[in-house]
C-alpha cells in the first residue's frame, strides 16, 4: 500500500509541475516587474526602482477612480442580479405547463460569448437606430445617450451584466429550491404560516450556503469583468466605466508601463485571493 | 363558491404567464433582435423606426464569408478550442483521478488548483505578454492553447473529481488484484464509467475557450486571431458595420448555444464547481 501511495504522487507530479510553471513563474516575474521601471514604448531597458511603483499607485487618482467604479459595478450588478434572480427562481420553480421550456430558454444570455453580448447591447443602446431609444420615444421620453453620458454609462453597463448573469442566479436557485425537503413546509402550513414566512424562515435558511456560494462566485466573476465593457465603452466616457481590468489593460498594454501595471495586478490579485478563500471555506463546509 | 375559486385561480395563472412572458422577453429579445439585424439590408438597419417586417437578405453573411477572413477566424477558434479541450480534459481527468483516489496533498492541492479558477485573466496577461514576446510566441496557436489549458484546468478537474467520487473503489481494487497496473485499471475500468463526465468537462472547456476574448486580443494578430476578436473588427473608426457584426456574432454564439442545450443538466454542476448537483 505504501508503494501505491508513492507511485500516484510521482504520476501526478508532471501535471502539477505544468500548472505550477505556468502560473507561479509569471506571477514571480510580475512581482519582479513591480519593483522596476520598464516601459516598452521608451526602451527595452528594465531598471530597479524599489517601492516607487507602489507609492505611485497609492497616490494615483485614476486608480482610486477605477477602484470606485469597480466596487459600484460589482455591488449594483450582483445585488440586483440576486434579488431579481431569486424572484424569478421562485416563479420558475413552480410547476406549470411549459415551465421546462422557460427554464431552458432563460439560460441563453449566460451562454452568449461575452463580446457578442456586449455588442448586441451596443446595438440596442445605439443613439440613432437603437431599440432602447425607440421604446423611449413611444413613451414620449427624450432620447438618451446610453453609453456616452458620463452618469448613465455605468447604469447601462450594469444593465448588460444583469441581463447576462441573472440567469445564472436563477438556474442555481431553481435547482436549490427544487432540492429542498417538503416536510418543513407542510409542518409550517399546518401552523398557519404565511407564504412570506415560509420564504423567510424556511427557504432562505435552508438555502443559506447555496446563496452564499452563488453570490460570492458572482462577486468574483463581476470583479474580473472585461469583455463586455471593452466593447461597450472601453472605460469611457471620462473613465466613468473604467473597471480595474480595463484600467490595467490601458496602463500595461496601451501605455506599456509594465511596472505600474504589475503593481495594480498584484493588488487586484490579493483582493481576489481574499474573496476566494472565503468561497473555499464555504465549499469545504458543504462537502 | 367553487366557481369564484376557479376564476381567481385562472386570474392567478394568467398573471403568472404574463410575468414569465415579460421576464423572458427581457432575456431573449436582445438575441432575437440581433438575429433579425443579421438578415437586414443596410436600408432596413438604418431606418429611424425599427423594422420588424422586412425583406431578409443574406448579403451580410456573404460579406462576412467572402469579403472578410471571418471563416479563417472561425477555423482558428475551432482549432484552438479543440486543442485546448484535448489537452485540458486528458490532463484533468488523469490528475483528478489520482488526486481524488490517493488524497494527494490532502485537500490543499485540489483547493490550490481551485484558486486558479478565481484568478482575473488581466492579472496574468502582462507577464505572459512579455514572456511570449521574448519567446516569439505572440500570434501563435500554441500561446493561446497554453493559456486556455491552464485557465480551464481547475474547472475541468473539479468536475472530473465529482464524477470519480461516484465510481465505487472496489471496482478498480478488484482489477488490481487481477493483476492490472494502476494505469491499466484507470484506462480500462474507471475511464469508461466516467464517460459522461469527460463529455461534460470537454464541452465546458470548449465553450470557455471558444468565448475567451482578453487573451486572444492581446496575444494574437492576423495569424491566430479568433472569432470573438474578429467580430470586433467590424467596429471601425468611421462607422460600425452592424449587419456584418451581427451576422458574425450569430455565427460565433450558435455552436455554444447548441452545446449548452445538450449539457443543460450538468450546467449547474460545472458553474458551481461541484458545490451543487
Amino acid at each position: 500500500m505504501v508503494k501505491r501511495k508513492r507511485i500516484p504522487l510521482l504520476m501526478v507530479l508532471p501535471v502539477l509541475i505544468y500548472l505550477f510553471a505556468l502560473t507561479i513563474v509569471p506571477l514571480v516575474y510580475m512581482w519582479v516587474l513591480s519593483f522596476s521601471e520598464y516601459n516598452l514604448s521608451r526602451s527595452e531597458q528594465m531598471s530597479f526602482v524599489g517601492l516607487r511603483n507602489y507609492f505611485d499607485a497609492f497616490q494615483d487618482t485614476e486608480f482610486y477612480n477605477s477602484l470606485t467604479v469597480t466596487l459600484i459595478y460589482v455591488a449594483a450588478a450582483v445585488g440586483i442580479e440576486f434579488v431579481l434572480g431569486f424572484a424569478i427562481a421562485l416563479l420558475l420553480s413552480k410547476d406549470f405547463r411549459g415551465v421546462g421550456v422557460f427554464r431552458t430558454i432563460i439560460i441563453m444570455p449566460m451562454m452568449c460569448t461575452p463580446v457578442v453580448a456586449g455588442l448586441v447591447w451596443r446595438y440596442i443602446f445605439s443613439p440613432e437606430i437603437g431599440m432602447a431609444n425607440y421604446l423611449l420615444s413611444i413613451l414620449k421620453i427624450p432620447k438618451l445617450v446610453w453609453l456616452g453620458d458620463p452618469n448613465l454609462a455605468v447604469v447601462s453597463v450594469v444593465l448588460v451584466d444583469i441581463w447576462q448573469w441573472t440567469p445564472f442566479v436563477v438556474l442555481v436557485l431553481i435547482a436549490g429550491i427544487l432540492s429542498l425537503p417538503n416536510e418543513p413546509y407542510e409542518a409550517a402550513l399546518i401552523d398557519g404560516a404565511s407564504s412570506w414566512q415560509l420564504f423567510r424562515y424556511i427557504t432562505v435558511p435552508l438555502l443559506r450556503n447555496v446563496i452564499l456560494i452563488t453570490v460570492l462566485l458572482r462577486v468574483i466573476d463581476a470583479f474580473k469583468i472585461f469583455d463586455q465593457i471593452w466593447v461597450l465603452t472601453r472605460g469611457g466616457p471620462a473613465l466613468r466605466t473604467e473597471v480595474l481590468s480595463i484600467f490595467i489593460y490601458r496602463i500595461g498594454l496601451r501605455f506599456f508601463s509594465m511596472g505600474r501595471a504589475a503593481v495594480l495586478s498584484i493588488m487586484m490579485l490579493f483582493v481576489v485571493i481574499g474573496l476566494s478563500q472565503i468561497l473555499i471555506i464555504l465549499i469545504r463546509r458543504r462537502a | 363558491m367553487k366557481q369564484y375559486y376557479s376564476i381567481r385561480q385562472n386570474a392567478k395563472s394568467v398573471l403568472l404567464y404574463v410575468a414569465v412572458g415579460v421576464i423572458l422577453l427581457f432575456f431573449v429579445f436582445p438575441i432575437f433582435w440581433a438575429c433579425l439585424a443579421a438578415f437586414k439590408s443596410r436600408l432596413d438597419l438604418f431606418s429611424q423606426i425599427p423594422t420588424l417586417i422586412f425583406k431578409p437578405t443574406l448579403s451580410n453573411f456573404r460579406d462576412v464569408f467572402y469579403q472578410q477572413p471571418f471563416l479563417k477566424y472561425l477555423k482558428n477558434s475551432l482549432i484552438i478550442a479543440g486543442c485546448t479541450t484535448a489537452v485540458t480534459v486528458s490532463m484533468s481527468a488523469y490528475a483528478g483521478y489520482l488526486i481524488n483516489r490517493f488524497r494527494i496533498g490532502g485537500p490543499h492541492i485540489s483547493f490550490w488548483i481551485l484558486t486558479l479558477r478565481m484568478m482575473p485573466p488581466v492579472v496574468i496577461i502582462i507577464p505572459y505578454f512579455l514572456i511570449f514576446r521574448v519567446m516569439r510566441l505572440l500570434d501563435t496557436y500554441l500561446a493561446l492553447v497554453l493559456m486556455y489549458s491552464v485557465m480551464n484546468f481547475p474547472l475541468a478537474m473539479w468536475l472530473m473529481m465529482g464524477f470519480f467520487q461516484e465510481v465505487p473503489r472496489e471496482l478498480e481494487e478488484a482489477s488490481w488484484i487481477d493483476g492490472c497496473s494502476l494505469w491499466k485499471g484507470f484506462i480500462s475500468v474507471v475511464l469508461p464509467l466516467v464517460l459522461p463526465g469527460i463529455v461534460v468537462a470537454s464541452l465546458f472547456t470548449f465553450i470557455f475557450s471558444w468565448n475567451e476574448f482578453l487573451f486572444a486580443v492581446v496575444l494574437s494578430r492576423d495569424h491566430a486571431r479568433t472569432a470573438p476578436v474578429g467580430i470586433t473588427l467590424y467596429i471601425q473608426i468611421r462607422e460600425i458595420l452592424w449587419g456584418q457584426l451581427m451576422a458574425s456574432g450569430i455565427l460565433a454564439i450558435a455552436p455554444v448555444v447548441v452545446i449548452a442545450m445538450f449539457i443543460r443538466k450538468y450546467l449547474i454542476r460545472g458553474l458551481m464547481l461541484g458545490a451543487l448537483k
